[in-house]
């Protein structure tokens, strides 16, 4: 108990409050059966348009679905996408950040080479123009039917690598240097031995700082895909999708309609902002330059 | 130099992964002109008049070379040059590129400035909580919000389309103000955190002390460590407007301007991948050129930098 | 003894940070001295004596959170501790300039070395750009740098050169004190003679007082005429270089100089002093050498001495003018 408060000091007010509304989200994404009131995709064409009200506290949309049931289940999506894809690009980016300074100078060239490729490559547009060209029906992978937002997680991922790569490949290639790494080669330490106990623990808070601001990119990537109709497909929930069909209740007057899901997506990433912010503090206070921006 | 070569060869490495996921994903540019009863000789005849049937790496060398002379080549759908419908909208979307970068860069130095110049103060408080804010709110609600409450709302605005520049500057200013703000918000919070750090941490340097101690006048020593805050910040910056580019075809699908984002967005939907490939291109090219002037900009400006040279 | 008034006359000086529960601790705590017009005078101590924040005091240069917590810093007919920011500011740089340790971080790295002397030129005077470049140039030459090396960058100069394109800044405006903080510690040792016997020359030349801080009592010796040893945030002695020298009478200035070895002394181990310097949050009642003097008796640990002069007819040592010329003054119950 002491050591969470220790740690609860160490983060500071906003860190806490940014964990807690991360923690609300992920609660909320992973209860979602549970918690939402109604089935977000149950259509009730009498109770449309609804204002806030006690059977609906934040309204109905154009379908006569429940906003918060669809919001709740919308975390899904953009919690999967974000998390999903900053996971997959600490695997493939801390691999190859790993493998760029510890294995010789050949696979160094070649692999930083690549991240300088794939670092070059605008994100937002070549997702949207990637999903465009594949098509936005469901993904078949070996027996299962992966809805198209997968596509969406699999492309950010990858070209969320670069970042670990760069991150885990300077933290690596000093501690790879370092005389305290070469006495254990010369002791007979193995590779793999070296890489988890001296190598690897020294990579973790710039690549959980990294991680956590990516998550707050992801979401947002993924709400815009949504918006434009390339990530989660309809009827299926997606902030993003509730924000586009909103748009024509700017016209005509139902403010919750544009209001809550864009909330929703503001709050969530200001959670993981405000806590990234917190963790970036904490390991690496001085770290100025090492801005993540998209 | 080298920097410079070595992003030509990553731009050239890209287009041919770019080329290659075009042409993979597009099944038969032939069937798709001349229709689904075309027989196989047709399409042959076809294929071997738009030198579809040359190995890949030679229509990616074609491309790519007429690419450098400007020529984006011709669309299979609609036949029209591919160069010409991008050189149309390209414009548009530059326009509201341009002034939310400007808007962006203004403010953002404006604030982080006077965030650092009075730490502990009210505006200092303000400014760590709007930025967090302005990094977290999505430009595209933010222009629904806009659109909501100063389009419909108060009627100061229009809620969408676009006035060009020859339709004069109030109107064209209408068009391009709330998209230009939407798209800037997230680069003012970017830009003023970095200058506020920036600038308090050079302010608590040993030759601030030497100024100081010197009996420089104030606006003199704010000057100081201004010119030495400032590299980092400008760097952010030229990355800022390579990433702005990409969020401005979200804005633009927004508030409804006919940029290049209806210009992808028709190539994906009418399976235009001459177009779609130009555009792409076009948005890599300049994200690319975006990161190696902020590259080089490291290199030039920061004096410790500069030292090592 | 001349009854003519000191350039510079500090009384009671005292710096203080604020600790994590509310309480103020003193760096410094309580120091007198006075500085004559035209003299030289060594600030010796180890680091932690409270040397430095001594004389960044003196023009109000505490960085925050430290700050002065009380004293009389007389300059002329002023009270520097007193005077508003405004004042203070056209003080800095034309009557009195410093100059800092570290050339290679004291210099703005983006500026050239010409620039910043002409901005130090054109804070205090009505010199136009270009005569300010000009004056500029002839500063240069004066602490002996070439003048076309002006629109040379601080970097691009070696670590000698930058400490005296500092001193020509603090100079540029003829000030009548410098206090140098530690100019010679981050250089190599050749370079140091020169830059010691740069600030010899200036003082002949421009009429200069200086104040040198320094941990090197043999370096300081060589230019000054009077020493003042620090100790703990207090002083402990300060004389005549010579009679400091030979008739040392405080425990810690006779350490101070057994210290440094000698080419003439016979081989044999070094001498260090025992224990460490006390920690500013953990002063001790008495005098603050006590723990570690070797002439300690029990009055010491209780009781804080006075600086009080050695001379049978000087004045007592809390009159300003008695510390500025001659006087020998010891701090401590049982001096040698």
């Amino acid at each position: 108990m002491t050591r969470l408060r220790g740690w609860i000091r160490q983060i500071g007010a906003s860190g806490v409050i940014g964990a807690a509304m991360v923690a609300v989200m992920l609660f909320a994404a992973i209860a979602a059966p549970l918690i939402a009131p109604y089935n977000p995709l149950a259509i009730d064409i009498l109770g449309r348009l609804e204002p806030p009200n006690l059977a609906h506290w934040l309204g109905t949309d154009e379908a006569g679905r429940d906003v918060l049931s669809r919001i709740i289940f919308g975390a899904r999506a953009s919690l999967m996408v974000g998390i999903g894809a900053v996971v997959i690009g600490a695997l493939l980016g801390v691999s190859g950040g790993l493998v760029a300074a510890y294995a010789g100078r050949l696979a160094e060239q070649l692999i930083m080479r690549l991240v300088d490729g794939v670092a070059s490559i605008p994100l937002l547009v070549w997702a949207i123009a990637i999903v465009g060209i594949l098509g936005v029906g469901p993904v078949q992978v070996g027996p299962l039917l992966l809805p198209n937002e997968v596509k969406v997680l699999a492309l950010v991922g990858c070209l969320f690598s670069p970042v670990f790569a760069r991150v885990t490949y300077a933290v690596a290639k000093v501690v790879v240097a370092a005389d305290y790494v070469k006495a254990r080669r010369l002791q007979g330490a193995g590779h793999w031995a070296i890489i988890t106990t001296d190598v690897l623990p020294n990579c973790l808070s710039p690549i959980i700082v990294q991680a956590t601001l990516l998550v707050a990119i992801g979401i947002v990537i993924e709400a815009s895909v949504s918006f434009v109709g390339l990530g989660v497909q309809p009827p299926q929930a997606s902030w993003g999708t509730m924000l586009s069909d909103a748009r024509n209740a700017i016209f005509s007057g139902e403010w919750w309609l544009p209001v809550f899901p864009g909330l929703a997506i503001s709050l969530t990433v200001i959670g993981f902002n405000l806590f990234g912010d917190a963790v970036r503090d904490l390991f690496d206070p001085r770290s100025v330059t090492r801005t993540v921006i998209a | 130099m080298g920097r410079v070569l070595s992003s030509i060869g990553t731009l050239l490495f890209v287009g041919l992964a770019l080329f290659l996921l075009t042409r993979a994903g597009s099944g038969s540019p032939a069937r798709i002109v001349l229709g689904i009863d075309a027989t196989a000789q047709q399409i042959a005849e076809f294929d071997h008049q738009h030198g579809l049937d040359r190995p890949v790496l030679e229509q990616y060398a074609v491309w790519i070379t007429d690419l450098a002379h400007g020529d984006f080549g011709r669309s299979f759908v609609t036949g029209r040059d591919v160069a010409g419908e991008i050189v149309e909208a390209l414009p548009i979307t530059l326009a509201i590129v341009l002034l939310a970068f400007a808007i962006a860069v203004v403010f953002g130095l404006a604030i982080g400035v006077r965030a650092a110049l009075h730490p502990g103060g009210m505006f200092e408080r303000l400014t760590r909580l709007g930025t967090v804010a302005g990094l977290s709110i999505p430009a595209f609600w933010l222009g629904i919000l806009l659109i909501r409450f100063v389009a419909v709302g108060l009627r100061w605005l229009p809620p969408g389309g676009y006035a060009p520049l020859s339709a004069g500057w109030g109107a064209h200013l209408q068009t391009t103000l709330m998209p230009a703000v939407s798209l800037s918000i997230y680069y003012i919070a970017v830009l003023a955190r970095m200058t506020q750090a920036s600038l308090a941490d050079t302010l608590d340097s040993d030759y601030v002390r030497t100024a100081r101690a010197l009996g420089l006048a104030r606006p003199r020593i704010v000057a100081y460590a201004l010119i030495n805050a400032l590299p980092p910040v400008i760097n952010l910056a030229a990355l800022s407007f390579g990433y702005m580019f990409g969020w401005a075809l979200i804005i633009e699908q927004v508030f409804n301007v006919p940029g290049l984002s209806r210009a992808l967005m028709n190539a994906i939907s009418q399976r235009d991948f001459m177009l779609l490939q130009g555009i792409v291109f076009l948005f890599t090219l300049i994200f690319t050129a975006a990161n190696l002037c902020a590259d080089l900009i490291n290199r030039y400006l920061d004096p410790r930098q500069r030292a090592a040279a | 003894m001349s009854a003519r008034a000191p350039l510079l006359a500090v009384r009671d000086l005292r710096v203080g940070f604020p600790s994590a529960d509310g309480r103020v601790i003193e760096a410094v705590r309580g120091i007198d001295f006075a500085v004559a017009d035209g003299a030289a005078v060594g600030v010796v101590g180890e680091s932690g004596s409270g040397k430095s924040l001594s004389m960044l005091a003196l023009i109000r240069l505490i960085a925050p959170p430290g700050r002065i917590t009380g004293g009389v810093v007389a300059f002329g007919a002023e009270d520097l501790i007193a005077l508003d920011e405004k004042r203070l500011r056209r003080i800095r740089g034309r009557d009195i300039a410093m100059v800092f340790q570290d050339p290679q971080s004291s210099l703005n790295p983006s500026l050239s070395v010409g620039r910043q002397i002409a901005d130090v030129l054109r804070a205090h005077t009505n010199l136009s750009a270009a005569q300010s470049q000009l004056a500029a140039a002839e500063a240069l030459e004066r602490v002996g740098i070439s003048p076309d090396k002006r629109h040379a960058y601080p970097h691009e100069l070696s670590g000698g050169m930058r400490q005296r394109v500092m001193i020509a800044m603090a100079i540029a405006c003829r000030p009548r004190l410098l206090i140098a903080d530690e100019p010679t510690t981050a250089l190599d040792v050749t370079v140091q003679a020169q830059i010691v016997a740069l600030l010899a020359r200036l003082r002949r030349e421009l009429g200069l007082s200086i104040i040198f801080i320094s941990h090197n009592l043999q370096l300081v010796s060589e230019i000054v005429d009077r020493v003042i040893v620090m100790y703990g945030g207090r002083i402990v002695e300060d004389g005549p270089v010579e009679t400091l020298f030979r008739h040392p009478r405080h425990p810690y200035t006779t350490l101070l100089k057994a210290c440094v070895p000698n080419l003439d002394d016979p081989p044999g181990p070094l001498t260090a002093i025992e224990g460490a310097p006390p920690h500013i949050g953990h002063m001790p009642a008495g005098c603050p050498f006590a723990p570690r003097c070797p002439r300690a008796i029990a009055r010491c640990a209780a009781e804080m001495p006075p600086l009080v002069a050695q001379d049978a007819g000087a004045q007592d040592a809390g009159a300003l003018d008695a510390g500025a010329l001659g006087d020998h003054r010891v701090a401590c119950w049982n001096p040698a």
